[in-house]
């Protein structure tokens, strides 16, 4: 046996080595929120895989019937409604885009929340998005929100792309907060994960609060 | 048996060898080819970056330049007519000065002093042609001033064209690492910023003011807690075990708490300073649901606003989301024979739609919330009426104190109307009759508000 070990293990080296790009779409899971998480549990409803409330929360139930749907189907049942998944129930997921009209701005601030900050709380979520028409006001910034948002190095999210990412509901009611004037950080112009930031100029500005894991100065 | 199973292992290893051997050189080949083609794409891409800051460098350099020949026509305009021509170049100019170094890889804190002393520069002449429109003259102060910094922005200019002609700009200045990284890549040595003190939107007077509507002592991070849970029953319906979130600093000092009822957890801030209510939200954000009843809500919102301290306030906009509706209140004082808006001294209030209160915002009236005095002689509203614009059909007015920027506000006749099927507030000055803003008003499924 230990003599087959080594061949096996050099093929399959050999094959983790062969590059393989792996794309992966923004898709629905548990916890998201909104009108498409909506329409998906009221198609699984009629087709006997749901039976809780369609409220637009994708909790455990969901998650439930969408693996159910998906092992009916030949999907992977992990749960998650990604593109294949979302074919076969019918819908399209949220593609992003810069909006139209109006909406623009709400949707390009909503795509910098969501880069910025998925995984912190939702007053952490609307302080980010306060920061940057904070930097509109300023005369130390850009005066337009693209300017700001799209200034060379201002925002991880941008240089790494996360912010093309389709933004969740809750990055979306985040962002309209702030557009309507909440403003949790109450002026401040700069955050920074205490955790991970490294400038030096940046850390020996005078923290004014901390929500979730940034402190904002 | 060993013979048997040496016949059978020999080929089978060899075969998996060779088969591993040959992916591995592939994989490897793969690997080498794809890593050229990425360094030449690198190549292009950094090219392409150089060739875009360059350019947006180049615009830089030419926007400072007509910044600079405006301000040196101030020099010379005389004319009311002129001085308000020139001055609103300089502040379209400074506009785009900003606009274009937002675009470059400059490090922030290089190049901070700079970019905020040139958009001063634009807003404190849009200050002096507002003055200017008024009737008042520059004085001998605004013109040194004007003076100096036509010379400072000649500097600029010059340091600007010198370092585009020294080349590309450093690659590490491309990384989004660098950004907020000190790095003296962008200096201006040499050049002494002239100090601009003025009153106006960006002036550093307006970042720096205090907060207008705290009264009392300030209070210990224990008190402030007392403070929160006499205010609990009016937003939770009860009380609550709170934890403390740390104290905020900035022009509010507050202390904040966080707790938890009926499974929603929520947040609390009150100032150190008299302890007054700054921010109340519940956790998740707002909701899901059909329209609710927003008349209804709005006197819920009233009546608990009155309740916290601000009776009289009136709701001035409204917006539908999240199954309940966001209000904004502005308080009202008295004067002018009836009741005077203050629309500066707003408290948003967010309400869902079974009457909870989902978020409180009351930042905007603790900074403008102060005494004001009305005076007497002010023009009738019939007869500031007069300089309406004919095609506009009132359907009523108001006095209302309005906020033009941080630092100022105007008292105006507010008169409400359409003209077609657009709605309209247009504010005229209560003393003179003079027009000082039009608002587009817009009522529709989303609610109320203004543009």
């Amino acid at each position: 046996m230990k003599r087959m070990k080594k061949p096996i293990a050099l093929l399959l080296a050999a094959v983790l080595l062969l590059a393989s790009t792996v794309s992966f779409a923004e898709a629905l899971r548990r916890g998201s929120r909104g009108d498409t998480v909506r329409e998906i549990q009221t198609r699984l409803k009629r087709w006997g895989y749901y039976s809780g409330a369609v409220d637009g929360v994708f909790g455990a139930a969901t998650e439930s019937a969408v693996k159910a749907f998906q092992r009916r189907n030949g999907l992977t049942p992990d749960g998650v409604v990604g593109e294949k998944t979302a074919a076969a129930i019918g819908i399209k997921l949220p593609s992003g885009g810069t909006g139209t009209g109006t909406d623009g701005n709400l949707y390009l601030l909503a795509r910098l929340v969501h880069g910025e900050a998925r995984g912190e709380p939702y007053r952490g979520k609307v302080a980010v998005a306060a920061v940057v028409l904070n930097r509109v006001k300023s005369p130390s910034f850009p005066n337009t929100l693209a300017g700001v948002i799209y200034q060379s190095g201002a925002f991880d999210a941008v240089s790494d792309g996360q912010i093309n990412l389709s933004p969740d509901q809750e990055s979306v009611n985040a962002a309209r907060d702030a557009l309507n004037g909440w403003d949790p950080t109450y002026g401040c112009l700069y955050y920074y994960n205490p955790r991970t930031a490294t400038s030096r100029w940046m850390l020996s500005r005078p923290v004014l609060l901390r929500i979730g894991n940034h402190a904002f100065c | 048996m060993t013979e048997r199973r040496k016949t059978y292992s020999m080929p089978l290893k060899t075969a998996l060898l060779t088969v591993g051997a040959i992916l591995l050189l592939g994989a490897l080949t793969a690997s080498a080819l794809r890593l050229n083609a990425l360094k030449k794409e690198c190549g292009e891409l950094t090219a392409a970056a150089q060739n875009v800051f360059t350019g947006a460098y180049t615009e830089l350099t030419g926007a400072v330049g007509e910044l600079d020949a405006a301000l040196e026509k101030l020099l010379v305009a005389e004319s009311p007519r002129m001085l308000a021509l020139s001055l609103d170049e300089v502040w379209r100019g400074s506009g785009a000065v900003t606009a274009l170094m937002g675009r470059l890889p400059i490090p922030h804190p290089d190049a901070l002093e700079l970019e905020t002393l040139l958009a001063r520069t634009g807003d404190y002449c849009r200050v002096l042609s507002a003055s200017v429109l008024s009737g008042s003259k520059l004085t001998d102060a605004d013109r040194a001033k004007l003076d100096e910094l036509a010379r400072f922005t000649a500097g600029v200019k010059a340091m600007l064209e010198e370092r585009l002609a020294s080349g590309s700009w450093p690659t590490s200045a491309l990384a989004s690492a660098d950004f907020y990284n000190e790095s003296g890549a962008f200096s201006y040595e040499g050049l002494t910023l002239p100090e601009l003190v003025y009153d106006g939107p960006m002036s550093k007077s307006a970042s720096d003011r205090a907060p207008l509507g705290l009264s009392g002592e300030t209070l210990s991070e224990s008190e402030c807690l007392e403070k929160a849970r006499e205010l609990l029953p009016l937003l939770i319906g009860g009380e609550a075990e709170l934890e403390s979130e740390g104290r905020g600093g900035g022009r509010i000092p507050f202390c904040g708490f966080s707790g938890e009822r009926d499974g929603r957890r929520f947040f609390i801030s009150v100032t150190e300073r008299g302890g007054a209510l700054l921010a109340f939200e519940a956790e998740g954000g707002p909701g899901q649901g059909e329209k609710p009843d927003a008349e209804a809500l709005e006197a819920k919102a009233a009546a608990l606003l009155e309740k916290l301290g601000y009776p009289g306030s009136e709701a001035v906009s409204r917006q539908y989301y999240g199954g309940g509706v966001l209000f904004g209140f502005a308080c009202t004082t008295d004067g002018g024979g009836g009741s005077v808006l203050l629309p500066g001294d707003l408290i948003r209030i967010r309400l869902g739609g079974d009457g909870s209160v989902e978020l409180i915002d009351a930042a905007a009236c603790l900074m403008n919330h102060g005494e004001r005095e009305i005076p007497d002689g002010l023009l009738t509203a019939e007869e500031a009426a007069a300089g309406l614009s004919p095609r506009l059909e009132i359907s009523g007015e108001r006095l209302a104190l309005l906020p033009l920027d941080d630092l100022t506000e105007r008292l105006c006749w507010e008169f409400r109307g359409t003209a077609g099927e657009r709605g309209y507030l247009v504010y005229l000055d209560a003393a003179t009759g003079e027009e000082v803003r039009i608002l587009r008003l817009i009522e529709d499924e989303n609610g109320v508000r203004t543009l």
